[in-house]
Protein backbone atom coordinates (compact mmCIF):
# COMPACT_ATOMS: atom_id res chain seq x y z
CA UNK A 1 0.00 0.00 0.00
CA UNK A 2 1.33 3.30 -1.07
CA UNK A 3 2.31 5.84 1.93
CA UNK A 4 0.85 8.82 0.95
CA UNK A 5 -1.91 11.78 2.48
CA UNK A 6 -5.23 9.99 1.63
CA UNK A 7 -4.10 5.98 2.46
CA UNK A 8 -2.47 7.84 5.84
CA UNK A 9 -5.91 9.46 6.48
CA UNK A 10 -8.08 7.00 5.81
CA UNK A 11 -5.45 4.20 8.22
CA UNK A 12 -6.53 6.43 11.02
CA UNK A 13 -9.87 7.16 10.67
CA UNK A 14 -11.18 4.51 12.80
CA UNK A 15 -9.29 6.25 15.58
CA UNK A 16 -10.53 9.59 14.99
CA UNK A 17 -14.04 7.60 15.02
CA UNK A 18 -13.29 6.32 18.68
CA UNK A 19 -11.85 9.90 19.62
CA UNK A 20 -14.96 11.92 18.45
CA UNK A 21 -17.45 10.03 19.54
CA UNK A 22 -16.27 9.46 23.36
CA UNK A 23 -14.57 12.99 23.19
CA UNK A 24 -16.48 14.58 21.07
CA UNK A 25 -19.98 13.40 21.50
CA UNK A 26 -19.70 12.05 25.13
CA UNK A 27 -20.72 8.29 23.33
CA UNK A 28 -20.12 5.11 25.94
CA UNK A 29 -16.99 3.03 24.95
CA UNK A 30 -18.59 0.46 23.86
CA UNK A 31 -20.47 1.44 21.38
CA UNK A 32 -17.33 4.09 20.42
CA UNK A 33 -15.72 1.31 20.08
CA UNK A 34 -17.86 -0.44 17.85
CA UNK A 35 -18.09 2.45 15.66
CA UNK A 36 -14.34 2.24 14.98
CA UNK A 37 -14.97 -1.54 14.53
CA UNK A 38 -17.32 -0.85 11.32
CA UNK A 39 -15.21 1.90 10.17
CA UNK A 40 -12.10 -0.30 10.32
CA UNK A 41 -13.99 -3.23 8.65
CA UNK A 42 -15.27 -0.74 5.85
CA UNK A 43 -12.01 1.25 5.27
CA UNK A 44 -10.08 -2.22 4.99
CA UNK A 45 -12.34 -3.69 2.40
CA UNK A 46 -12.67 -0.66 0.62
CA UNK A 47 -9.41 1.15 0.53
CA UNK A 48 -6.89 -1.86 1.60
CA UNK A 49 -7.52 -4.98 0.17
CA UNK A 50 -9.36 -6.68 3.11
CA UNK A 51 -10.91 -9.74 2.70
CA UNK A 52 -13.89 -11.71 4.61
CA UNK A 53 -11.38 -13.70 5.26
CA UNK A 54 -8.43 -11.81 6.27
CA UNK A 55 -11.38 -9.58 8.70
CA UNK A 56 -12.53 -12.76 10.48
CA UNK A 57 -9.05 -14.06 11.41
CA UNK A 58 -8.82 -10.57 12.81
CA UNK A 59 -11.55 -11.47 14.52
CA UNK A 60 -10.28 -14.28 15.72
CA UNK A 61 -7.41 -12.63 17.07
CA UNK A 62 -8.80 -10.06 18.71
CA UNK A 63 -10.93 -12.45 20.90
CA UNK A 64 -8.35 -14.16 21.70
CA UNK A 65 -6.77 -11.04 23.13
CA UNK A 66 -9.54 -9.55 24.82
CA UNK A 67 -9.44 -12.80 26.37
CA UNK A 68 -6.47 -11.83 27.99
CA UNK A 69 -7.82 -8.67 29.45
CA UNK A 70 -11.25 -9.89 30.14
CA UNK A 71 -10.40 -13.03 32.58
CA UNK A 72 -8.81 -9.92 34.80
CA UNK A 73 -11.50 -7.38 34.21
CA UNK A 74 -13.91 -10.25 35.76
CA UNK A 75 -11.76 -11.12 38.54
CA UNK A 76 -10.78 -7.88 39.58
CA UNK A 77 -14.83 -6.72 39.65
CA UNK A 78 -15.31 -9.94 41.43
CA UNK A 79 -12.91 -9.03 43.99
CA UNK A 80 -13.78 -5.57 44.05
CA UNK A 81 -17.73 -6.37 44.71
CA UNK A 82 -16.68 -8.80 47.28
CA UNK A 83 -14.71 -6.12 49.45
CA UNK A 84 -17.19 -3.54 48.93
CA UNK A 85 -20.26 -5.78 50.22
CA UNK A 86 -18.03 -6.52 53.45
CA UNK A 87 -17.62 -2.83 54.19
CA UNK A 88 -14.19 -2.99 53.38
CA UNK A 89 -13.69 0.56 50.64
CA UNK A 90 -15.52 2.57 53.08
CA UNK A 91 -13.06 1.52 56.38
CA UNK A 92 -10.20 2.03 54.40
CA UNK A 93 -11.64 5.79 53.32
CA UNK A 94 -12.03 6.36 56.95
CA UNK A 95 -8.98 5.17 57.62
CA UNK A 96 -6.62 6.86 55.61
CA UNK A 97 -7.37 10.23 57.46
CA UNK A 98 -5.95 8.83 60.50
CA UNK A 99 -2.30 8.00 58.76
CA UNK A 100 -2.07 11.30 57.67
CA UNK A 101 -4.72 14.38 58.19
CA UNK A 102 -3.43 16.12 55.22
CA UNK A 103 -5.87 15.57 52.05
CA UNK A 104 -3.36 15.53 49.32
CA UNK A 105 -1.17 12.99 51.21
CA UNK A 106 -4.17 10.93 51.26
CA UNK A 107 -5.05 11.24 47.43
CA UNK A 108 -1.30 10.87 47.33
CA UNK A 109 -1.32 7.31 48.93
CA UNK A 110 -4.14 5.85 46.71
CA UNK A 111 -3.98 7.38 43.48
CA UNK A 112 -0.36 7.70 42.89
CA UNK A 113 1.26 4.55 45.05
CA UNK A 114 -1.38 2.29 46.09
CA UNK A 115 -2.34 2.39 42.42
CA UNK A 116 1.49 2.10 41.08
CA UNK A 117 1.79 -1.28 43.55
CA UNK A 118 -1.36 -2.66 42.20
CA UNK A 119 -0.01 -2.73 38.59
CA UNK A 120 2.71 -5.15 39.51
CA UNK A 121 -0.23 -7.38 39.83
CA UNK A 122 -1.81 -7.02 37.09
CA UNK A 123 -2.81 -4.38 34.77
CA UNK A 124 -5.39 -3.51 32.30
CA UNK A 125 -7.21 -1.12 33.85
CA UNK A 126 -7.36 -3.34 37.47
CA UNK A 127 -5.28 -0.66 39.48
CA UNK A 128 -7.84 1.77 38.62
CA UNK A 129 -11.05 -0.53 39.03
CA UNK A 130 -9.97 -1.22 42.20
CA UNK A 131 -8.56 2.66 43.47
CA UNK A 132 -11.33 4.39 42.09
CA UNK A 133 -13.92 3.28 44.23
CA UNK A 134 -12.14 3.91 47.63
CA UNK A 135 -11.53 7.47 46.56
CA UNK A 136 -15.05 7.99 45.46
CA UNK A 137 -15.54 7.30 49.50
CA UNK A 138 -13.08 9.64 50.24
CA UNK A 139 -15.46 12.61 48.61
CA UNK A 140 -13.91 12.67 45.22
CA UNK A 141 -16.20 12.51 41.88
CA UNK A 142 -16.29 9.31 40.03
CA UNK A 143 -14.90 11.06 37.21
CA UNK A 144 -12.11 12.94 39.12
CA UNK A 145 -11.05 9.65 40.82
CA UNK A 146 -10.55 8.00 37.44
CA UNK A 147 -8.68 10.37 36.01
CA UNK A 148 -5.89 10.22 39.15
CA UNK A 149 -5.64 6.86 39.12
CA UNK A 150 -5.24 6.55 35.74
CA UNK A 151 -2.36 8.97 35.32
CA UNK A 152 -1.22 8.12 39.02
CA UNK A 153 0.12 4.82 38.05
CA UNK A 154 0.86 5.37 34.14
CA UNK A 155 4.54 5.22 34.69
CA UNK A 156 4.50 2.02 36.13
CA UNK A 157 2.73 0.21 33.56
CA UNK A 158 6.30 -0.49 31.32
CA UNK A 159 7.56 -2.38 34.24
CA UNK A 160 4.70 -3.58 36.46
CA UNK A 161 2.79 -6.57 35.07
CA UNK A 162 5.67 -8.29 35.56
CA UNK A 163 7.15 -6.62 32.59
CA UNK A 164 5.30 -8.10 29.70
CA UNK A 165 5.44 -4.96 28.12
CA UNK A 166 9.23 -4.47 28.16
CA UNK A 167 9.57 -8.22 27.97
CA UNK A 168 7.49 -7.94 24.35
CA UNK A 169 9.55 -5.16 23.63
CA UNK A 170 12.95 -7.21 24.18
CA UNK A 171 11.36 -10.05 22.13
CA UNK A 172 10.32 -7.87 19.26
CA UNK A 173 13.27 -6.84 18.78
CA UNK A 174 15.91 -9.15 19.44
CA UNK A 175 17.64 -6.66 21.95
CA UNK A 176 18.37 -8.09 25.44
CA UNK A 177 16.69 -6.69 28.12
CA UNK A 178 20.24 -5.37 29.56
CA UNK A 179 20.55 -2.93 26.81
CA UNK A 180 17.12 -1.64 26.55
CA UNK A 181 16.75 -1.25 30.40
CA UNK A 182 18.64 1.97 31.86
CA UNK A 183 17.48 3.94 28.98
CA UNK A 184 13.63 2.73 29.62
CA UNK A 185 14.00 2.99 33.14
CA UNK A 186 16.00 6.96 33.15
CA UNK A 187 12.57 8.05 30.99
CA UNK A 188 10.02 6.50 33.19
CA UNK A 189 11.56 7.96 35.93
CA UNK A 190 11.73 11.12 34.79
CA UNK A 191 7.33 10.95 34.71
CA UNK A 192 7.56 9.62 38.21
CA UNK A 193 7.35 13.55 39.68
CA UNK A 194 4.91 14.69 36.98
CA UNK A 195 2.53 12.08 37.54
CA UNK A 196 2.25 12.87 41.48
CA UNK A 197 2.59 16.34 40.89
CA UNK A 198 -0.74 16.11 38.43
CA UNK A 199 -2.45 13.51 41.23
CA UNK A 200 -1.77 16.63 44.27
CA UNK A 201 -2.69 19.07 41.93
CA UNK A 202 -6.20 17.19 40.80
CA UNK A 203 -6.97 15.82 44.38
CA UNK A 204 -5.94 19.34 46.67
CA UNK A 205 -5.23 22.03 44.50
CA UNK A 206 -2.24 24.12 44.26
CA UNK A 207 -1.96 24.37 47.30
CA UNK A 208 -1.78 21.15 48.30
CA UNK A 209 0.95 20.54 45.54
CA UNK A 210 2.88 22.85 47.29
CA UNK A 211 3.10 21.91 50.83
CA UNK A 212 4.02 18.62 49.47
CA UNK A 213 6.20 19.09 46.81
CA UNK A 214 9.47 18.14 49.05
CA UNK A 215 7.57 14.84 49.79
CA UNK A 216 6.47 14.31 45.97
CA UNK A 217 10.70 15.11 45.28
CA UNK A 218 11.90 12.61 47.75
CA UNK A 219 9.29 9.64 47.06
CA UNK A 220 9.75 10.13 43.23
CA UNK A 221 13.70 10.01 43.44
CA UNK A 222 13.18 7.00 45.45
CA UNK A 223 10.82 5.41 43.25
CA UNK A 224 13.08 6.33 40.42
CA UNK A 225 16.09 4.87 41.51
CA UNK A 226 14.83 1.19 42.82
CA UNK A 227 13.07 1.12 39.78
CA UNK A 228 16.54 2.08 37.67
CA UNK A 229 18.60 -0.53 39.96
CA UNK A 230 16.18 -3.55 39.69
CA UNK A 231 15.67 -2.60 36.07
CA UNK A 232 19.45 -2.73 34.87
CA UNK A 233 20.55 -5.79 37.34
CA UNK A 234 17.58 -7.96 35.62
CA UNK A 235 14.89 -7.79 37.81
CA UNK A 236 12.73 -5.27 35.64
CA UNK A 237 10.13 -7.50 36.68
CA UNK A 238 9.64 -6.59 40.08
CA UNK A 239 10.81 -2.69 39.29
CA UNK A 240 7.94 -1.12 39.55
CA UNK A 241 6.04 -3.16 41.73
CA UNK A 242 9.47 -2.85 44.56
CA UNK A 243 10.05 0.89 43.42
CA UNK A 244 6.57 1.55 44.73
CA UNK A 245 6.29 -0.63 47.34
CA UNK A 246 9.89 1.48 48.70
CA UNK A 247 8.16 5.13 47.90
CA UNK A 248 4.80 3.86 49.89
CA UNK A 249 7.14 2.84 52.73
CA UNK A 250 9.36 5.76 52.58
CA UNK A 251 6.10 8.18 52.41
CA UNK A 252 4.53 6.37 55.94
CA UNK A 253 8.18 6.65 57.28
CA UNK A 254 8.30 11.00 56.38
CA UNK A 255 4.77 11.10 57.82
CA UNK A 256 5.15 9.51 60.93
CA UNK A 257 8.65 11.42 60.98
CA UNK A 258 7.03 14.96 60.52
CA UNK A 259 4.17 13.76 63.02
CA UNK A 260 1.72 13.94 60.82
CA UNK A 261 0.07 10.78 61.85
CA UNK A 262 -0.03 11.44 65.39
CA UNK A 263 -1.44 15.23 64.88
CA UNK A 264 -4.21 13.11 62.96
CA UNK A 265 -7.29 11.24 64.97
CA UNK A 266 -6.96 7.31 64.82
CA UNK A 267 -10.56 6.39 63.00
CA UNK A 268 -9.67 2.99 61.70
CA UNK A 269 -11.71 -0.20 62.95
CA UNK A 270 -9.92 -2.51 64.87
CA UNK A 271 -11.05 -5.55 62.32
CA UNK A 272 -9.06 -3.46 59.64
CA UNK A 273 -6.99 -5.56 58.41
CA UNK A 274 -9.12 -8.32 57.96
CA UNK A 275 -11.05 -6.03 55.89
CA UNK A 276 -8.29 -5.61 53.75
CA UNK A 277 -7.12 -9.01 54.09
CA UNK A 278 -8.24 -9.48 50.58
CA UNK A 279 -5.42 -7.11 49.43
CA UNK A 280 -2.98 -8.63 51.28
CA UNK A 281 -3.71 -12.29 49.88
CA UNK A 282 -3.39 -10.50 46.57
CA UNK A 283 -0.47 -9.56 46.81
CA UNK A 284 0.69 -12.66 48.72
CA UNK A 285 -0.29 -15.37 45.99
CA UNK A 286 0.69 -13.19 43.54
CA UNK A 287 3.87 -12.69 44.50
CA UNK A 288 4.21 -16.39 44.93
CA UNK A 289 2.69 -17.56 41.26
CA UNK A 290 5.49 -15.00 40.38
CA UNK A 291 8.77 -15.69 42.09
CA UNK A 292 8.28 -19.11 43.04
CA UNK A 293 9.47 -21.03 39.69
CA UNK A 294 8.86 -24.20 40.13
CA UNK A 295 4.67 -23.35 41.52
CA UNK A 296 4.78 -21.30 38.32
CA UNK A 297 5.59 -23.96 36.01
CA UNK A 298 3.42 -26.49 37.88
CA UNK A 299 0.42 -23.61 37.09
CA UNK A 300 1.33 -23.02 33.71
CA UNK A 301 1.05 -26.71 32.56
CA UNK A 302 -1.92 -25.77 30.91
CA UNK A 303 -2.05 -23.49 28.24
CA UNK A 304 -4.12 -22.69 25.25
CA UNK A 305 -3.28 -20.71 22.13
CA UNK A 306 -4.55 -20.77 18.14
CA UNK A 307 -2.78 -21.28 15.20
CA UNK A 308 -3.25 -18.91 12.49
CA UNK A 309 -2.36 -19.18 9.55
CA UNK A 310 -0.70 -16.58 7.10
CA UNK A 311 -2.61 -13.71 5.85
CA UNK A 312 -2.70 -10.94 3.03
CA UNK A 313 -4.47 -8.49 1.85
CA UNK A 314 -5.44 -8.18 -2.16
CA UNK A 315 -2.35 -5.09 -1.88
CA UNK A 316 0.02 -7.32 -0.54
CA UNK A 317 0.07 -6.73 2.84
CA UNK A 318 1.34 -9.87 4.67
CA UNK A 319 0.82 -11.35 7.80
CA UNK A 320 2.81 -13.85 8.98
CA UNK A 321 1.25 -16.99 10.32
CA UNK A 322 1.49 -16.92 14.02
CA UNK A 323 0.49 -19.41 17.00
CA UNK A 324 -1.16 -16.81 19.31
CA UNK A 325 0.05 -15.72 22.72
CA UNK A 326 -0.69 -18.49 25.14
CA UNK A 327 -3.58 -18.74 27.52
CA UNK A 328 -2.09 -19.94 31.22
CA UNK A 329 -5.77 -20.14 32.95
CA UNK A 330 -4.15 -21.35 36.25
CA UNK A 331 -0.79 -18.84 36.87
CA UNK A 332 -2.88 -15.72 34.52
CA UNK A 333 -3.42 -12.62 36.52
CA UNK A 334 -6.83 -13.06 36.39
CA UNK A 335 -6.81 -16.90 38.02
CA UNK A 336 -4.64 -14.91 41.02
CA UNK A 337 -7.87 -12.46 41.29
CA UNK A 338 -10.39 -15.84 41.50
CA UNK A 339 -8.20 -17.74 44.11
CA UNK A 340 -8.08 -14.53 45.97
CA UNK A 341 -11.64 -14.06 45.74
CA UNK A 342 -12.72 -17.95 46.79
CA UNK A 343 -9.88 -17.44 49.84
CA UNK A 344 -11.41 -14.20 50.79
CA UNK A 345 -15.06 -14.85 50.71
CA UNK A 346 -14.29 -17.91 53.30
CA UNK A 347 -12.40 -15.66 55.87
CA UNK A 348 -15.31 -12.96 55.11
CA UNK A 349 -18.43 -15.30 55.84
CA UNK A 350 -16.46 -16.99 58.53
CA UNK A 351 -16.16 -13.65 60.02
CA UNK A 352 -19.73 -12.57 59.51
CA UNK A 353 -19.13 -9.63 57.63
CA UNK A 354 -21.24 -11.07 54.34
CA UNK A 355 -25.43 -10.23 54.68
CA UNK A 356 -28.18 -12.86 53.36
CA UNK A 357 -27.99 -12.25 49.35
CA UNK A 358 -24.51 -11.09 49.04
CA UNK A 359 -23.86 -13.48 46.72
CA UNK A 360 -26.73 -12.65 44.94
CA UNK A 361 -25.69 -8.45 45.06
CA UNK A 362 -22.43 -9.28 43.95
CA UNK A 363 -22.90 -11.50 41.20
CA UNK A 364 -25.21 -9.00 40.13
CA UNK A 365 -23.25 -6.06 40.25
CA UNK A 366 -20.56 -7.73 38.48
CA UNK A 367 -22.42 -9.09 35.42
CA UNK A 368 -24.25 -5.07 35.48
CA UNK A 369 -20.66 -3.53 35.74
CA UNK A 370 -18.61 -5.91 33.23
CA UNK A 371 -20.67 -6.49 30.85
CA UNK A 372 -20.84 -3.56 29.25
CA UNK A 373 -16.93 -3.35 29.93
CA UNK A 374 -16.44 -6.00 27.69
CA UNK A 375 -18.03 -5.50 25.02
CA UNK A 376 -16.16 -2.42 24.49
CA UNK A 377 -12.80 -3.95 24.98
CA UNK A 378 -14.04 -7.28 22.43
CA UNK A 379 -14.60 -4.26 19.88
CA UNK A 380 -11.82 -1.72 20.70
CA UNK A 381 -9.21 -4.84 20.64
CA UNK A 382 -10.92 -6.03 17.30
CA UNK A 383 -10.44 -2.14 15.97
CA UNK A 384 -6.37 -2.77 16.33
CA UNK A 385 -6.43 -6.72 14.94
CA UNK A 386 -8.35 -5.61 11.75
CA UNK A 387 -6.32 -2.02 11.54
CA UNK A 388 -3.08 -4.53 11.80
CA UNK A 389 -4.04 -7.56 9.65
CA UNK A 390 -4.79 -4.75 7.02
CA UNK A 391 -1.64 -2.77 7.24
CA UNK A 392 -3.16 0.17 8.58
CA UNK A 393 -1.22 0.25 11.58
CA UNK A 394 2.28 0.17 9.96
CA UNK A 395 1.12 2.46 7.72
CA UNK A 396 -0.29 4.65 10.18
CA UNK A 397 3.35 4.77 12.18
CA UNK A 398 5.04 5.11 8.90
CA UNK A 399 3.38 8.13 8.16
CA UNK A 400 4.19 9.64 11.38
CA UNK A 401 8.16 8.61 11.43
CA UNK A 402 8.51 9.93 7.70
CA UNK A 403 7.11 13.19 8.40
CA UNK A 404 9.57 14.24 10.59
CA UNK A 405 13.20 15.06 10.42
CA UNK A 406 15.95 12.96 12.05
CA UNK A 407 16.51 15.39 14.69
CA UNK A 408 13.21 15.58 16.12
CA UNK A 409 12.53 11.91 15.57
CA UNK A 410 13.26 10.76 19.30
CA UNK A 411 10.39 13.13 20.43
CA UNK A 412 7.96 12.10 18.14
CA UNK A 413 8.81 8.58 19.16
CA UNK A 414 6.58 8.10 22.46
CA UNK A 415 4.07 9.63 20.81
CA UNK A 416 4.12 6.41 18.54
CA UNK A 417 4.08 4.43 21.70
CA UNK A 418 1.54 6.24 22.87
CA UNK A 419 -0.64 5.77 19.79
CA UNK A 420 -0.52 1.82 19.78
CA UNK A 421 -1.20 1.57 23.51
CA UNK A 422 -4.14 4.03 22.76
CA UNK A 423 -5.40 1.85 20.28
CA UNK A 424 -5.11 -1.47 21.74
CA UNK A 425 -5.12 -0.30 24.92
CA UNK A 426 -2.32 -1.99 26.00
CA UNK A 427 1.97 -1.19 26.59
CA UNK A 428 2.49 -4.67 25.61
CA UNK A 429 0.37 -4.76 21.90
CA UNK A 430 1.88 -1.13 21.42
CA UNK A 431 5.35 -2.38 21.52
CA UNK A 432 4.43 -5.95 19.21
CA UNK A 433 3.00 -3.35 16.87
CA UNK A 434 5.26 -0.93 16.33
CA UNK A 435 8.50 -2.19 18.21
CA UNK A 436 10.60 -3.35 15.03
CA UNK A 437 9.56 -0.41 13.09
CA UNK A 438 11.10 2.21 15.49
CA UNK A 439 14.29 0.04 15.63
CA UNK A 440 14.45 0.22 11.91
CA UNK A 441 13.33 4.21 11.63
CA UNK A 442 16.27 4.18 14.29
CA UNK A 443 18.63 2.38 12.58
CA UNK A 444 17.97 4.15 8.79
CA UNK A 445 17.98 7.66 10.58
CA UNK A 446 21.22 6.78 12.57
CA UNK A 447 19.74 7.07 15.63
CA UNK A 448 20.34 5.95 18.90
CA UNK A 449 18.38 2.57 19.07
CA UNK A 450 18.21 1.39 22.65
CA UNK A 451 16.93 5.45 23.31
CA UNK A 452 14.18 5.24 20.42
CA UNK A 453 13.38 1.78 21.95
CA UNK A 454 12.93 3.49 25.40
CA UNK A 455 11.19 6.35 24.24
CA UNK A 456 8.51 3.90 22.67
CA UNK A 457 7.76 1.76 26.03
CA UNK A 458 7.83 4.68 27.87
CA UNK A 459 5.03 6.66 25.40
CA UNK A 460 3.21 2.85 25.46
CA UNK A 461 3.13 2.73 29.28
CA UNK A 462 1.93 6.39 29.54
CA UNK A 463 -0.38 6.34 26.98
CA UNK A 464 -2.09 2.72 27.63
CA UNK A 465 -3.98 4.88 30.89
CA UNK A 466 -6.18 6.76 28.27
CA UNK A 467 -6.96 4.25 25.86
CA UNK A 468 -10.80 3.52 25.54
CA UNK A 469 -9.71 -0.31 26.65
CA UNK A 470 -8.94 0.56 30.15
CA UNK A 471 -10.82 3.30 31.10
CA UNK A 472 -13.95 1.44 30.33
CA UNK A 473 -13.07 -1.20 33.39
CA UNK A 474 -11.67 2.34 35.20
CA UNK A 475 -15.31 3.63 35.16
CA UNK A 476 -16.82 -0.25 35.53
CA UNK A 477 -16.22 -0.02 39.64
CA UNK A 478 -17.55 4.17 39.97
CA UNK A 479 -20.60 3.66 38.13
CA UNK A 480 -19.81 5.22 35.48
CA UNK A 481 -20.67 2.56 32.46
CA UNK A 482 -21.66 4.33 29.54
CA UNK A 483 -20.15 7.49 30.51
CA UNK A 484 -15.92 7.03 29.68
CA UNK A 485 -16.15 10.09 27.59
CA UNK A 486 -16.57 12.37 30.30
CA UNK A 487 -13.39 10.65 32.05
CA UNK A 488 -11.32 10.83 28.24
CA UNK A 489 -11.68 14.07 27.70
CA UNK A 490 -10.46 15.38 31.00
CA UNK A 491 -7.84 12.55 31.17
CA UNK A 492 -6.27 12.56 27.67
CA UNK A 493 -4.41 16.31 28.11
CA UNK A 494 -3.44 15.80 31.14
CA UNK A 495 -1.70 12.45 30.43
CA UNK A 496 -0.33 14.26 27.40
CA UNK A 497 2.02 16.22 30.12
CA UNK A 498 4.25 13.19 30.79
CA UNK A 499 4.61 12.14 27.63
CA UNK A 500 5.59 15.36 26.54
CA UNK A 501 8.18 15.82 29.17
CA UNK A 502 9.34 12.25 28.14
CA UNK A 503 9.53 13.14 24.58
CA UNK A 504 11.46 16.28 25.58
CA UNK A 505 14.17 14.34 27.25
CA UNK A 506 14.18 11.56 24.47
CA UNK A 507 14.96 14.85 22.47
CA UNK A 508 17.37 16.25 24.13
CA UNK A 509 19.48 12.90 24.92
CA UNK A 510 19.47 12.48 21.81
CA UNK A 511 20.93 15.83 20.95
CA UNK A 512 23.41 15.14 23.23
CA UNK A 513 24.25 11.88 22.13
CA UNK A 514 24.82 13.53 18.91
CA UNK A 515 23.06 11.42 16.65
CA UNK A 516 20.49 13.78 15.69
CA UNK A 517 23.15 15.92 13.73
CA UNK B 1 -31.32 9.74 23.46
CA UNK B 2 -31.95 11.36 19.52
CA UNK B 3 -35.54 11.43 17.69
CA UNK B 4 -34.45 9.35 15.57
CA UNK B 5 -33.43 6.59 18.25
CA UNK B 6 -36.77 6.94 20.15
CA UNK B 7 -38.36 4.68 17.46
CA UNK B 8 -35.66 1.80 18.30
CA UNK B 9 -35.70 -0.41 20.97
CA UNK B 10 -33.02 0.40 23.71
CA UNK B 11 -30.35 -1.89 24.46
CA UNK B 12 -31.13 -3.56 27.96
CA UNK B 13 -28.45 -5.20 30.19
CA UNK B 14 -29.86 -8.61 29.63
CA UNK B 15 -29.34 -7.59 25.65
CA UNK B 16 -25.94 -6.17 26.01
CA UNK B 17 -25.11 -9.65 27.59
CA UNK B 18 -26.56 -11.81 25.18
CA UNK B 19 -24.39 -10.09 23.02
CA UNK B 20 -21.70 -10.22 24.68
CA UNK B 21 -22.26 -14.31 25.03
CA UNK B 22 -22.14 -13.82 20.91
CA UNK B 23 -19.50 -12.16 20.58
CA UNK B 24 -17.19 -14.08 23.09
CA UNK B 25 -18.93 -18.09 21.47
CA UNK B 26 -19.40 -16.83 17.26
CA UNK B 27 -15.52 -16.23 16.70
CA UNK B 28 -15.03 -19.89 18.11
CA UNK B 29 -17.30 -21.34 16.18
CA UNK B 30 -15.45 -19.62 13.25
CA UNK B 31 -12.00 -20.47 13.41
CA UNK B 32 -13.50 -24.11 14.01
CA UNK B 33 -15.43 -23.71 10.66
CA UNK B 34 -12.10 -21.44 8.69
CA UNK B 35 -9.93 -24.23 10.13
CA UNK B 36 -12.34 -26.79 8.70
CA UNK B 37 -12.76 -24.91 5.24
CA UNK B 38 -16.64 -24.30 5.65
CA UNK B 39 -17.12 -21.30 3.95
CA UNK B 40 -20.36 -20.58 3.82
CA UNK B 41 -21.03 -21.45 7.80
CA UNK B 42 -17.88 -18.79 8.47
CA UNK B 43 -19.51 -16.33 6.34
CA UNK B 44 -22.47 -16.69 8.37
CA UNK B 45 -20.69 -16.63 11.66
CA UNK B 46 -18.80 -13.86 10.56
CA UNK B 47 -22.06 -11.76 9.37
CA UNK B 48 -23.35 -12.43 12.68
CA UNK B 49 -20.33 -10.75 14.71
CA UNK B 50 -21.21 -7.89 12.18
CA UNK B 51 -24.87 -7.74 12.91
CA UNK B 52 -23.98 -7.63 16.95
CA UNK B 53 -21.40 -5.23 16.74
CA UNK B 54 -23.61 -2.71 14.62
CA UNK B 55 -26.50 -3.35 16.93
CA UNK B 56 -24.13 -1.96 19.60
CA UNK B 57 -23.51 1.12 17.59
CA UNK B 58 -27.25 1.72 16.20
CA UNK B 59 -29.58 0.63 19.45
CA UNK B 60 -29.45 2.90 22.08
CA UNK B 61 -28.67 2.26 25.48
CA UNK B 62 -31.10 1.66 28.33
CA UNK B 63 -30.49 4.69 30.69
CA UNK B 64 -31.66 2.24 33.41
CA UNK B 65 -29.39 -0.52 32.23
Amino acid sequence: MPLNLLTWLLSFLPLVVVMVLMLGFRASGKRASAAGWVTAVLVSLLAFGGTWKLLAYAQVKALWMSLDVLYIVWGALLLYNLVHEAGAIQAISTWLPSVSGDKAVQVLLVSWLMVSFLQGMGGFGVPMAVCAPILVGMGYSPVLAVVMTAIGHAWAVNFGSMATAFQALTAVTGLSGAVLAPKAAILLGLAILPSGMIVAVLGSGWKGLWHTFPLLCVVSLVMGTVQYFLAVNGLWNLAATTASLAGLLVMLLLLRISHSASSAQSTSRPDLLVLISPYLILMLVGFAVILIAPLNAFLSRTAFSLNLPELSTQLGWVTAAEQTRPLHPFSHPGSILVFTVLVSWLIYARKGYLSEGAGRRIAGNVVKSAGDASLGVIAMVGVAAVMTTSGMTNLLARGLSQSISTTLYPAMAPFIGVLGAFLTGSNNNSNVLFGVLQMETARLMGLDVPLILAAQTAGGSLGSVMSPAKVIVGCSTVGLNQKEGLVMRRLVLLDLIPVVIVAAAALIWSVLLGAGG
Amino acid sequence: MNKRQRHLPTLSLRASLLLLILELSLPFGLYAALSAEKIILAKLLFGLITAGMLVILILPENPKG
